[in-house]
């Protein structure tokens, strides 16, 4: 006999020898009401705080940022991301980045944390195939397009066009590349670089 | 029968199933955890140098010559220099000042650059740096530039990686609390915790901008914050 099936006096006698047993044998019901709460707030605050971030940057040994006391917010721009293996525009990988490790190997995926790799951009990608080029062809063929897109999202919002790009750079990424990357922005328009750091109290 | 179920339906309590919820929110909340970042990104601003071809047309007159103050940042030093005709009005008469690395001790405190664990480094001379810019900008306020002087040209060479250059533009970009780090062995970590100095935020008619309670609004004192990426060719 189940409760159910039970009249309204039996249930009522049925829930006071419930009572006297309590002590012994009652069924503990979890009351997830609380922690349903915590969650969807914890949930609410995640939602909130990824969604407002322009750059949500994943940190790896491929793509670790330098360390600064900068303190000024990032914008939505065009973001430029040069990590240790590839240079992706709007997240989109364009070309690789060469990385050969002191023994003049070419990196594996356990050798992108040593301070002693070196990087370049292979000679294919630049202006004429020619090594001594700061124009890098392949990225200012796709930052070319992206500008194009981002100017007429502009013109059709009636905003200015002003010509930012956010670069997320790997903190090991030597100044050759950064000035390949510059050179390469700025005729692409995109004369007004911020660079992307994490920010620290030490300096 | 009837009524009693008629009863029922009035009295019953009907529980809503969390249990799904719940299991989707334990999914989720992992997720988004992952995708969240725990540290704070922020951006150091830096222009393009711009590119001039032949000689300039403008006459010649005896105004005030731009400072362009150069760093340059080397395997084992950092050269500044300015224009050739400011170098003795701001200290620099025997030329570049070159400021070697050296050995500092480091560490051992929670809030350092380099972490919990003591040690010696042979490192860039960032204190020297700092107290060599701040003179610079000293000078330059007795010079009759038309604007104050902000920016500085970086370059290095081509082998010297991007967490260098972001410390060496730190060393640069405001004005800290000390203008003297010592020449003891700890003058790093002494000069890794100073303070920026602040200053009045000013609006466009450099009246002094205030908050919602009626406060001034503060902000750091800039040295040389406007960084443009030179190229040494």
């Amino acid at each position: 006999m189940t409760e159910e099936n039970l009249g309204g006096h039996d249930e009522v006698v049925v829930k006071k020898k419930k009572k006297k047993s309590r002590g012994d044998d009652s069924e503990v019901v979890l009351n997830i009401n609380s922690i349903m709460d915590i969650m969807t707030i914890l949930l609410v605050f995640l939602m909130v705080s990824i969604t407002s971030d322009p750059l949500s940057i994943q940190q790896n040994e491929k793509l670790k940022l330098a360390k600064s006391t900068a303190d000024y917010p990032p914008e939505n721009s065009i973001p430029i991301t040069v990590s240790a293996a590839q240079i992706l525009v709007d997240r989109k990988p364009v070309l690789k980045v060469e990385c050969t490790t002191q023994t003049g190997q070419q990196c594996q995926d356990q050798d992108y944390g040593e301070k002693t790799n070196s990087y370049r951009i292979d000679k294919f990608h630049k202006k004429d195939q020619d090594d001594n080029q700061f124009l890098i062809q392949t990225l200012f063929k796709k930052l070319e397009e992206v500008v194009k897109m981002k100017k007429e999202e502009d013109e059709a919002m009636q905003q200015e066009f002003k010509g930012i790009a956010t670069v997320v750079v790997h903190s090991e990424i030597p100044f050759r590349i950064l000035q390949e990357i510059v050179y390469t922005a700025g005729m692409a328009e995109l004369s007004s670089l911020r660079f992307a750091v994490l920010k620290t109290s030490a300096r | 029968m009837a009524g009693k179920r008629g009863k029922r339906g009035k009295d019953a309590q009907i529980e809503l199933n969390l249990v799904p919820i719940m299991a989707l929110l334990c999914v989720l909340i992992p997720v988004l955890l992952a995708a969240f970042n725990f540290f704070e990104i922020k951006v150091q601003a830096m222009s393009v140098p711009r590119m001039a071809t032949g000689k300039s047309k403008a006459k010649k007159t005896k105004k005030q010559k731009p400072l362009n103050l150069t760093l340059y940042i080397d395997q084992s030093f950092i050269k500044v220099s300015v224009h050739k005709e400011n170098m003795d009005r701001v200290g620099l008469s025997r030329g570049p000042l070159v400021i070697p690395k050296r050995d500092f001790s480091v560490g051992g405190d929670g809030a350092s650059y380099y972490g919990n664990e003591k040690q010696e480094v042979n490192e860039y001379d960032y204190p020297a740096l700092h107290e060599a810019l701040v003179k610079i900008k000293k000078a330059t306020e007795k010079m009759d530039f038309k604007k104050e002087p902000r920016t500085i040209n970086i370059t290095a060479k081509s082998t010297i990686p991007w967490r260098i250059i972001a410390r060496t533009i730190d060393a640069s970009r405001v004005r800290l609390d000390k203008d003297n780090f010592g020449t003891e062995s700890n003058a790093l970590e002494v000069y890794s915790q100073a303070e920026p100095l602040k200053q009045d935020r000013m609006d466009e008619k450099g009246q002094p901008m205030e908050n919602e309670s009626g406060e001034p609004i503060q902000e750091d004192k800039p040295l040389f914050d406007a960084v443009v990426f030179a190229s040494a060719r």
